[in-house]
């Protein structure tokens, strides 16, 4: 059975278990602490520069991202239990679960095919189940 | 922008006339290319190894309104030449866009396009 499915209204049926349910719950948690604290991991990896050539970003377009992160990592929590979701809630999950994914393989150093395969199991097998629940997320938006 | 007749004859004063709507349309013509090609601002998707191909299609389509084939054809450039650009235009509307690209989890940034 696909992970999610989109029916006929449009809503989203999400058929995950409750580890899975739990694991997807811990990502957002991640996503919000992250994005809270400076001295979390994936901080630095959430807030990457606009303008590189710049010296400083403006302050208001980092607040503006940060909010669009807040918002969607916690919309995320707060449907994490839902047996449907609309496609703007799918919409958040997949974001969200999206920058764990760049936060992960910024902190691991994984740039290319090949620091992929040459990671260590756990951090493939933690990025390969991310991926499959952005596949299917995808699939149904 | 000079349309004024000159004084004179007729003849003299058509002559002049022209060379002066011409040199004046030149003059329009400069200014006008001018505010048209002004720097735009250029946002740039750079690919990275993980995120589903299927998953940036999605986010270029939420977040720029693009027909499907354009946002397969602008994920596809991401993926075969590293990097896409995938709008230009005002600085305030890049920077808009590329924060939201940001919060999707994409890696963009913002470029001038000099």
């Amino acid at each position: 059975m696909a992970l999610f499915k989109k029916k006929r209204d449009g809503s989203i049926a999400v058929h995950l278990n409750d580890n899975a349910r739990a694991f997807v719950g811990e990502i957002f948690n991640q996503v919000v602490a992250a994005e809270n604290d400076p001295n979390h991991e994936w901080h630095l990896s959430l807030n990457p520069p606009i303008n590189p050539s710049a010296n400083s970003d403006d302050p208001l377009a980092t607040f503006a991202r940060q909010k669009e992160m807040a918002s969607n990592s916690e919309l995320g929590q707060m449907t994490v239990n839902e047996e449907t979701l609309s496609a703007g809630e799918a919409y958040a999950w997949m974001t969200s679960l999206n920058l764990a994914l760049r936060a992960t393989i910024s902190i691991r150093n994984i740039a290319d095919e090949a620091s992929l395969h040459n990671t260590d199991p756990e951090t493939r097998q933690y990025i390969v189940t991310i991926q499959s629940l952005l596949f299917g997320l995808a699939d149904c938006l | 922008m000079t349309l004024s007749f000159p004084c004179g004859t007729w003849e003299t004063g058509e002559v002049t006339t022209l060379q002066r709507i011409q040199l004046s349309t030149e003059a329009d013509t400069d200014t006008i290319t001018r505010v048209v090609t002004k720097k735009p601002w250029k946002v740039i998707v750079w690919d990275d190894p993980v995120t589903p191909m299927r998953v940036v299609e999605v986010i270029f389509k939420k977040i720029f309104g693009y027909p499907e084939p354009k946002c397969t054809q602008l994920m596809l450039t991401v993926h075969h030449e590293g990097k896409a650009v995938v709008w230009d235009g005002a600085q305030d509307r890049a920077i808009h866009f590329c924060t939201q690209l940001q919060a999707a989890g994409l890696m963009a940034s913002v470029e001038e396009d000099k």
